[in-house]
């Protein structure tokens, strides 16, 4: 097996051939870490990493395989990155800060906390931007991060280092998380799989477990990974008052998606979505209509004033912790965080107070009808691939001869605000530029399934990173 | 005529299908009694009497039609708050602003009701925004307590509460962002239950805002939880809505062996002495029934609560100021203070309540939950809140001057908005008012609160007899 194939091997077939032993654990994780080397200059997607340790880890997983060890947990010995934002106790986790770069965790968040009980190996952490608030992953304390299709292009943040590890093949599963977008966003740059699970799906602890729009989720390179993480992810945990009682377990099938009726829009009628994009898309609307379903465009004339108010929502929580938190530290701040600041304040306090009148009015008049009527919605999740990786929140780029920054063209934060439908960002193939392109795939609230299914049918009919022509050309030179 | 007024809607339901009473007899006695009552009490907004006797009509020939399709509620008086919004009908939200609004939509929860047959036969007063404690305004006057006048019946469903214990409805619903529900039910000896958020599906006004709840709110744990079924479950319109249906069974199962915590005053509240004993003695009940009753005492909670009210403060800044400043003429006088309150509460309180609550939950009360299957307290420190008191006005308790904000105990729960809690009278103070306790459940653990709630009511009833609800002569004695 070249080692290529090994370091974009999913994880279901990792755990396939780790059971056969035609893999070891420890022969997968050192050609991700030799990979990891490689591109480390290059792409930049880990922050703190655990080589030796997750070395130990793997000869465990693989003494457990060779000994056929009662009791195998659904991960083991499948590496995965955990984004530098989700806590593991007795590691260091920084939210892309200097001012957290002492900052030793005494406890795990229970997303990661269930991967790890399952057997998955953190041998790294990922990248984010400074307290996970830009869509391009870059700090003071990591540096830039890079898009492996793409030197010079982002990754997407904030869980930028995530998406980009697994675009270049340097891990296998990763963690992400996601207020506006920061999992959907990265996802689509790189060309990769990112699930944002309705709130309460995947339990939270702490201060983020009180604010629906904050959510952890799986990233993989495949649907079924994304499941796989998925059923080990969610559930119920007393710890996290809002956490969902119902467990939900995610079922694959080779279901076609005959009957099933999907709305479709381009731009949700305010967004300026590029030639390259709108290209994708409707190739991969063709795709779901080859697998079976039927897909309708639907006209959208709610949606702008909605995108602001979702925003704002945020801005507002954010500008009461930054505003404390520059004061203090202004010093060791990446030179953006005034410019975040200064966003942050621009939104009056009232907005959040219009933005849950208005979310609720706009779902009793359009949304819920239309979930009424379709299935699932599908739309692109950037409107333009091209952000440069060291691009500021209000620096702008040209769209069909229009600026806009990269808050304008990331088409994520509405499901935020909706946020109990689940919504599933899949590659949709590449832009003129050779930057991926994406789609959403947002189920009714609280169904899961759903959006596993059209995922799932639509990687047959449109696969990505399956072979060497559709994988990114890595370049180890630094930039 | 008082066994009629004061009959329990599951009885009232077995006696109509058994064709024993009518539901014409039942309305026209409630209205009687309104109308009685009316001078003193002051319970309803907009009354629909002509409407509600055809309805009750046509509810009594399709009792007698056996080939007609019953409702579950079939021709059953019910009353519904001021605020809470009818298709085609007026909310005035207790505001001159909205005297003449009529309503474009109806609260899903409300029109489950009204499918199910209840008989809409007056909405109920609340004070101007629904942000008192108490119950006056400009537009609908002062409502007040059946069991003594000069004490409010809480707010701010003051008028749902006020009309049970007055045997003027059989059923009402009330609404609750920090105790709306619950201090008027424990004010006037009724029961009021503040759902899980996302239990009983919402207007788009609320659906986002997990404060704010709609609720039962009857004089029987039974006609509680019989509208809770009703009212309940998803629904395709409201976003925020639980996706998991949950029936309160029929017969309740005993608590015998029930892991149950307590606490007197969550390690926060001032509690009177009187309101304490009855308190004590009914968890003494609850241990009778068979539970084991545990006293925690709670510590670390001050801040905590302060921002559960900072954070609904915080969403009322612009409605406050918007009629401060478009409609100075016609606010109550009290809504300037409501402003003032409003504005001590920022966006960093707000966030602050949020990261805050994940924290608490985390070390104290997620894991309190996790050992005891719910937390029970009392409802208001003491009912001793005057029927026309303002937001500031301070009332001696133990000697402590305190705000009627500060003797609710209740706005916990609302932040922790997953938590079931049911109030229940938990017995008479010496000034011969009702004071109530809240039975807190696990998050969308509706069952269990109604079971506890059962198993309290069997032991020390308060609703068993027509006797127990205030006279008429003391209801309409000015």
């Amino acid at each position: 097996m070249n080692i290529d194939d090994l370091c974009y091997m999913s994880a279901h077939e990792a755990l396939e051939r780790f059971r056969n032993l035609s893999l070891s654990p420890v022969e997968l994780l050192e050609a991700l870490m030799e990979r990891a080397n490689l591109i480390s200059n290059t792409v930049n997607p880990f922050a703190d990493c655990y080589f030796e340790e997750a070395r130990e880890r793997a000869k465990k997983s693989e003494v457990m395989y060779v000994q056929r060890t009662a009791h195998i947990g659904p991960l083991e010995g499948i590496p995965l990155a955990v984004k530098d934002l989700c806590e593991i106790t007795g590691k260091r986790t920084t939210a892309g800060s200097l001012i957290n770069a002492q900052n030793i965790c005494e406890q795990t968040s229970p997303h990661v906390e269930r991967l790890i009980d399952a057997g998955a190996n953190v041998f790294a952490r990922t990248t984010i931007p400074e307290f996970a608030w830009l869509f391009t992953t870059q700090s003071r304390m990591w540096g830039v991060t890079h898009n492996p299709w793409k030197i010079g292009i982002s990754p997407g943040g904030s869980s930028g280092g995530s998406a980009a590890a697994l675009g270049a093949g340097a891990t296998t599963i990763a963690t992400g998380s996601d207020s506006t977008g920061s999992i959907r966003q990265p996802a689509s740059q790189c060309g990769v799989v990112g699930y944002q699970p309705p709130h309460g799906r995947i339990p939270n602890i702490g201060s983020s477990s009180f604010n629906g729009y904050a959510k952890s989720g799986p990233m993989t390179r495949t649907v079924k990974d994304c499941a796989i993480m998925a059923n080990v992810m969610s559930g119920h945990d007393y710890r996290d008052h809002n956490s969902f009682i119902e467990p939900v377990q995610i079922e694959l099938n080779d279901q076609n998606l005959a009957g099933m009726k999907i709305a479709f829009s381009m731009d949700l009628g305010c967004y300026e979505v590029s030639e390259d994009v709108q290209l994708e898309t409707n190739d991969a609307v063709r795709a779901l209509r080859n697998a079976g379903a039927k897909v309708e465009e639907v006209s959208v004339t709610w949606a702008a004033d909605l995108i602001d108010l979702a925003l704002g929502n945020q801005e507002v929580l954010f500008a009461a912790f930054l505003n404390e938190t520059v004061k203090k530290h202004r010093d060791i701040v990446s030179d953006y965080v005034p410019q975040l600041c200064q966003t942050a304040n621009s939104y009056p306090a009232e907005i959040y107070h219009q933005s849950i009148l208005t979310a609720g009015k706009i779902w009793l008049e359009h949304l819920g009808p239309l979930f009424q009527h379709y299935d699932a919605f599908v739309m692109p999740t950037t409107a333009y691939t091209d952000i440069p990786a060291t691009g500021w929140q209000k620096d702008t780029v040209n769209v069909n001869g229009k600026q806009y920054t990269d808050t304008d063209t990331t088409m994520a934060v509405i499901w935020n605000m909706y946020n109990r439908c689940p919504v599933m960002a899949l590659p949709s193939g590449r832009a003129s530029s050779g930057v991926p392109t994406g789609i959403q795939i947002i189920g009714r609230p609280h169904d899961d399934q759903t959006v596993f299914q059209i995922a799932n049918a639509f990687e047959k009919e449109k696969p990505w990173l399956d072979c060497l022509e559709r994988r990114p050309v890595l370049t180890p030179k630094p930039f | 005529m008082n066994d009629l007024l004061y009959m329990s809607a599951t009885d009232a339901l077995e006696k109509f299908r058994s064709l024993s009473l009518s539901p014409v007899e039942l309305v026209e006695a409630i209205i009687t009694r309104s109308e009685k009552i009316h001078d003193t009490i002051n319970p309803f907004a907009d009354r629909y009497f002509d409407e509600a006797l055809n309805n009750a009509k046509i509810a009594e020939a399709r009792y007698k039609d056996p080939d007609d399709r019953l409702g579950i509620l079939e021709g059953l008086p019910l009353v519904v708050k001021d605020s809470t919004p009818i298709k085609g009908r007026r909310s005035t939200n207790g505001s001159l602003i909205n005297k003449d609004r009529i309503d474009q939509h109806t609260n899903p929860s409300i029109e489950r009701l009204l499918a199910s047959g209840a008989n809409l036969f007056a909405r109920t007063t609340c004070p101007e925004f629904c942000w008192l404690f108490t119950c006056h305004s400009r537009m609908w006057g002062v409502t007040r307590n059946p069991w003594r006048l000069d004490i409010t019946p809480g707010g701010s469903s003051g008028g749902s509460a006020a009309a049970l214990a007055a045997g003027a409805t059989t059923i009402a619903t009330g609404s609750d962002s920090a105790g709306s529900i619950r201090q008027p039910a424990s004010q006037c000896g009724v029961v009021g239950y503040k759902p899980p958020y996302g239990r009983m599906p919402l207007s788009p006004s609320n659906s986002f805002d997990p404060f704010v709840q709609i609720g039962p709110m009857a004089r029987t744990v039974a006609d509680a939880a019989l509208m809770s079924n009703v009212m309940s479950g998803p629904h395709p319109l409201d976003h925020t809505a639980l996706n998991d249906s949950i029936v309160i069974p029929n017969r309740l199962p005993g608590i015998t062996g029930m892991n149950l915590a307590f606490s007197r005053n969550l390690g926060h509240f001032q509690l009177a002495d009187d309101v304490e004993r009855e308190f004590i003695l009914s968890i003494d009940a609850l241990r009778t029934a068979g539970a084991h009753v545990e006293e925690l005492s709670l510590s670390g909670l001050d801040e905590i609560i302060r921002l559960s009210h900072g954070a609904q403060e915080f969403v009322a800044h612009e409605f406050l100021q918007e009629a401060i400043d478009n409609h100075p003429d016609i606010i109550s006088d009290y809504v300037p203070e409501l402003l003032e309150t409003a504005l001590s509460f920022n966006s960093s309180d707000f966030r602050k309540s949020t990261s805050l609550a994940g924290e608490i939950w985390q070390s104290h009360l997620g894991p309190l939950f996790q050992e005891y299957e719910a937390l029970l307290c009392p409802t208001v420190s003491s009912p001793l809140v005057p029927a026309e008191n303002w937001q500031k006005q301070k009332i001696a308790i133990n000697g402590h001057p305190l705000t009627d904000t500060e003797m609710t105990m209740t706005g916990l729960f609302n932040l922790y908005s997953r938590c079931p809690v049911l109030s229940l009278p938990s017995g008479m103070t010496d000034d011969a008012l009702p004071c109530g306790l809240q039975i807190i459940g696990r998050p969308c653990d509706d069952v269990t609160v109604f079971q506890i709630g059962a198993a309290l009511e069997e032991i020390r009833p308060w609703a068993s007899s027509s006797d127990n609800w205030p006279s008429l002569s003391s209801m309409t004695n000015t």
